[in-house]
């Protein structure tokens, strides 16, 4: 049965600087979510939270009907929600292969680890770099190692932090078509969080967004609802994502 | 299909374990050819000890947790192994405080070894549900905490181990070949869980904690295996010693063995099990060789004087020049591996033809 993650306003407070006020954000299997938002506006924090890295000062978060709130990070991604950081965190002295069987390793479902294994590094195209060190990796095949790694626990929600920063524009392109691929493909087929600076792919992506500003949900609607809404151009996109015919939204 | 297990991994440590068993192997039947009483008891010894090297490793290297506590074990393991298979008549002499039916007792040094092995991984487990909640840094500190603590007991506990007296009159049945089994199933067991999923969970914990979290990794339970497992290693392999060896007193299980197997497992590469034996061989010669100066020597009309200390004073050198250029010791993660099938493949083109 298709499930649903959930935030009902969630706060978070870092010493007297709201991180988080009463955001609510859902995210349903099998969806692509984009949060956006200037740095500093609370989008790792709630992430943060969702996967239990943080325990929110108040509020709740859901997958399906079960309250995961407080529970141990370990915890939370057996339950199926996978993630990758917003500054790589690899297994550095571990080959590809390696990295990836962490997660293949701990999936629910019982895989056969070296197929999959082989399945995950051919869809996210890093197989030629299957025995090096994840550390000596050029930052493009990190970011894809990272994603390959999470997908391997069989997540049913994936929270991507940032998953095309630093990377090129061609690159982060090709990135964002894998993603479109995985969030389509029958193999894993989870509901997806994007985080990212780049509106452009954000808007190309997603079939909903969720902007925040200063901790605050300032809008919630689709790619379209969002260019046009003059709280989003103030606070992040500027004008001329409102009036930008390349932007390609369908 | 093995579920959790990766066929890749499994193979890679079949053969390895393949490769080490034949190379030590080697070493025994040279030793035994040469039939010389002190190469029998120094290749005795360097076995023994390097099934405890391969013992820290499994913690340490696993882990990432520097460790000062794990000789303790190879204490408890030694002591306890003694004190079952001291044979009766000596305890009653030696030992008159001992419960009777410890002092009637002689197990006969395989259950010895194996009641030893049980015992310290009971011990390790009562300890390691409290440690292994710790952070990595304060981890280190408290198996330190642990080495002192057993020392003491050992020391001060005159009625069980004669206190700094110590035991002895064990038997001594340890032969090289007894030792080589010993070390080839100690490896295996390393190896074995280097490849499995418990053993790679560590690794990447090692790396990145917050990261093997993430990815459904619970770090308590898999730290406190690793503990457990490498004490209870650890516990053999001071079985074995101590039927090595007929007498020892506590002095055995502290700083210098701690420091000596750290050395070994640095210079020969902490994250490989082919590391940890390397780091022994290379360590047992520069000791053995630097015995000569620490003795003084003559070289021609030259009389060089008594250098004490050579031994420590060389090995701790050897550390400094390893972590300076070679930081991730001679093996680094890598395990030797014989082209086994590679060489099977040419034999039966050969065959063939």
């Amino acid at each position: 049965m298709s499930k649903t993650l959930r935030t009902s306003k969630i706060s978070k407070n870092f010493g007297g600087v709201q991180a988080l006020l009463e955001v609510s954000l859902e995210l349903p299997e099998g969806t692509i979510i984009g949060l956006i938002g200037a740095n500093g506006s609370g989008k790792t924090t709630l992430v943060h939270v969702i996967t239990g890295v943080l325990q929110p000062d108040s509020g709740h978060v859901y997958v399906g009907d079960t309250d995961i709130t407080g529970w141990r990070t370990d915890r939370i991604a057996c339950l199926g929600i996978g993630r990758t950081f917003q500054i790589t965190r690899l297994f550095g002295t571990l080959s590809v292969v390696e990295n990836v069987e962490f997660g293949v390793m701990s999936a629910p479902n019982g895989e056969d680890v070296d197929s999959m294994v082989n399945h995950l590094l051919n869809r996210l195209k890093i197989d030629k770099w299957a025995s090096e060190k994840a550390s000596v990796l050029p930052f493009g095949v990190q970011r894809r190692l990272e994603i390959a790694r999470a997908l391997g626990t069989g997540p049913r929600f994936l929270l991507l932090d940032e998953p095309a920063a630093g990377l090129n524009e061609e690159e982060a392109y090709e990135l964002l078509e894998m993603i479109q691929g995985i969030s389509i493909d029958p193999d894993f087929g989870c509901g997806i969080l994007i985080i990212d600076h780049n509106p452009r792919l954000i808007l190309r992506l997603c079939e909903r967004i969720h902007v925040l500003d200063e901790g605050k949900t300032i809008a919630e609607g689709t790619p379209l609802e969002i260019r046009h809404d003059t709280k989003v151009i103030e606070a992040y996109l500027g004008k001329r994502y409102a009036s930008d015919e390349k932007v390609e939204l369908e | 299909m093995i579920t959790g297990w990766s066929r890749r991994r499994l193979a890679s440590a079949a053969r390895s374990w393949l490769s080490l068993s034949v190379l030590l192997t080697l070493v025994v039947v040279i030793a035994s050819i040469l039939d010389s009483k002190s190469i029998t008891l120094i290749v005795t010894s360097f076995l023994i000890y390097t099934s405890m090297v391969v013992a820290y490793q499994m913690f340490m290297g696993n882990s990432g947790v520097v460790s000062f506590g794990q000789v303790a074990f190879f204490g408890i393991g030694a002591y306890s192994a003694a004190l079952l298979n001291i044979p009766p008549e000596i305890k009653e002499v030696a030992l008159p405080s001992l419960p009777t039916i410890l002092r009637q007792t002689q197990t006969g040094a395989l259950l010895a070894i194996v009641i030893a092995t049980a015992f310290s991984g009971v011990v390790a487990l009562l300890i390691g549900t409290v440690i292994s909640r710790m952070r990595e840094d304060a981890m280190g500190i408290a198996t330190f905490a642990l080495l002192v603590i057993v020392y003491t007991i050992i020391h001060n506990w005159g009625e069980v181990t004669r206190g700094g007296l110590g035991l002895y009159d064990i038997p001594k049945v340890m032969t090289p070949v007894y030792a080589l089994i010993g070390l080839i199933i100690i490896a295996g067991v390393a190896l074995l869980y280097k490849a499995s999923p418990i053993g790679l969970r560590i690794q990447g914990a090692r790396e990145d904690a917050l990261a093997a979290q993430s990815l459904g990794s619970h770090l308590v339970p898999v730290r406190l295996f690793c503990f457990v497992l490498s004490a209870m290693v650890m516990g053999a392999g001071g079985g074995m010693w101590a039927h090595s060896i007929r007498a020892f007193g506590p002095a055995s299980f502290f700083f210098r063995d701690t420091f000596n197997m750290i050395a070994m497992m640095v210079i020969g590469g902490q994250a490989s099990v082919t590391g940890a034996i390397a780091g022994s061989v290379v360590v047992a010669v520069v000791s053995e060789l630097m015995r000569f100066p620490e003795k003084g020597m003559v070289i021609g009309t030259i009389q060089i004087p008594k250098i004490y200390g050579a031994v420590q004073l060389s090995v701790a050198l050897l550390i400094l020049v390893t972590l300076i250029l070679r930081p991730s010791g001679i093996m680094g993660s890598k395990e030797l591996e014989f082209p086994f099938s590679q060489c099977i493949r040419n034999l039966n083109k050969r065959i063939r033809k």
